[in-house]
């Protein structure tokens, strides 16, 4: 019996005494996440204009960028110079619209109001900063001189890129 | 240490709003099974409720198209799906190529009046 009991005992040993380690390895890699919070919608203040304005009853799209680290990415936003799609327009669109930050998670993404390069309708900003930080795109159009819009749905596209630097 | 905490928990938070992502952001090319053409992996993920195609282009430092090949060049890829997408290119243009990039592409029946198009680009150093 005691034989038995050895036995059994110093079979069990091994497996009593195993013990076996977890490693967890966590990788922190450079990456730009674009999140489309919210898509816009034109106001309609006057029969000629078409704003995204909220003074002008519109809503601003809202686009959130996160970045891990920083110096790695910088942000594009094209904002419309033509309608994607629409009624058959009479005269020419005057568009006007601009790119600004909404929201920061770091006080220092403030810069980025000042710290961009804008040319024809696109706002260039380097995330310089690792965080989320959320821009508006403001768009306006305005047909002829004061001229009404044909009535019908109008679509424009705000381009947002992410591009490794 | 908090910075990096607070972000991952704010990129987990991110149910309510759409996104898209592009990796790796610098993608290295290696030796593909067909001499001559060197091939690299990139993976998408859409968290974008109302896209469902995105396009790939590939360029050089002048933003230039380049030819590539991959299975296909528009990607059809579902709301919170991740796809793993093997590009192509000749040996030769490995000095030419600089960027990768997917672009959300939207739908003519969109009901949006403004919609975003989002564009992620990956460096190649």
């Amino acid at each position: 019996m005691i034989k038995k009991i050895i036995a059994i005992g110093l079979a069990m040993a091994p497996v009593i005494g195993m013990t076996e380690s977890a490693i967890i390895t966590g990788t922190i890699t450079p990456r730009c996440v674009i999140y489309t919070e919210t898509a816009g919608v034109f106001g309609n203040p006057s029969p000629g204009v078409l704003s995204t304005a909220t003074i002008d009853g519109g809503v601003q799209p809202i686009i959130r960028y996160d970045v891990l680290q920083s110096g790695f990415y910088k942000a594009v936003i094209t904002v419309p110079n033509a309608f994607s799609s629409s009624p058959v327009l009479t005269d020419t669109v005057r568009w006007t619209g601009s790119v600004d930050v909404s929201r920061v998670t770091d006080a220092a993404m403030s810069a980025y109001s000042t710290n961009k390069t804008v040319y024809n309708n696109t706002t260039e900003i380097t995330l310089s900063v690792p965080g989320t930080v959320w821009f508006k795109a403001e768009s306006k159009a305005e047909h002829g001189y004061n001229k009404a819009f044909p009535a019908g749905t109008y679509k424009a596209i705000v381009n947002a890129e992410c591009i490794a630097i | 240490m908090f910075r990096y905490a607070f972000i991952l928990l704010l990129i987990g938070l991110a149910g309510q709003v759409n996104a898209h992502q592009f990796l790796p952001t610098y993608p290295t090319f290696e030796l593909s099974f067909v001499e001559g053409v060197v091939q690299t992996k990139m993976q998408l993920f859409n968290k974008r409720k109302e896209i469902e195609y995105y396009e790939l282009s590939v360029y050089d430092a002048d933003w230039k198209s380049l030819s590539y090949a991959t299975e296909s060049k528009i990607v059809k890829i579902q709301y919170l799906q991740t796809k793993d997408i093997n590009i192509y290119i000749k040996k030769e243009d490995l000095k030419r190529i600089k960027y990768i990039c997917s672009e959300s592409k939207i739908q003519k029946d969109n009901i949006q009046n403004t919609v975003v198009s989002s564009r992620i680009c990956s460096k190649i150093q």
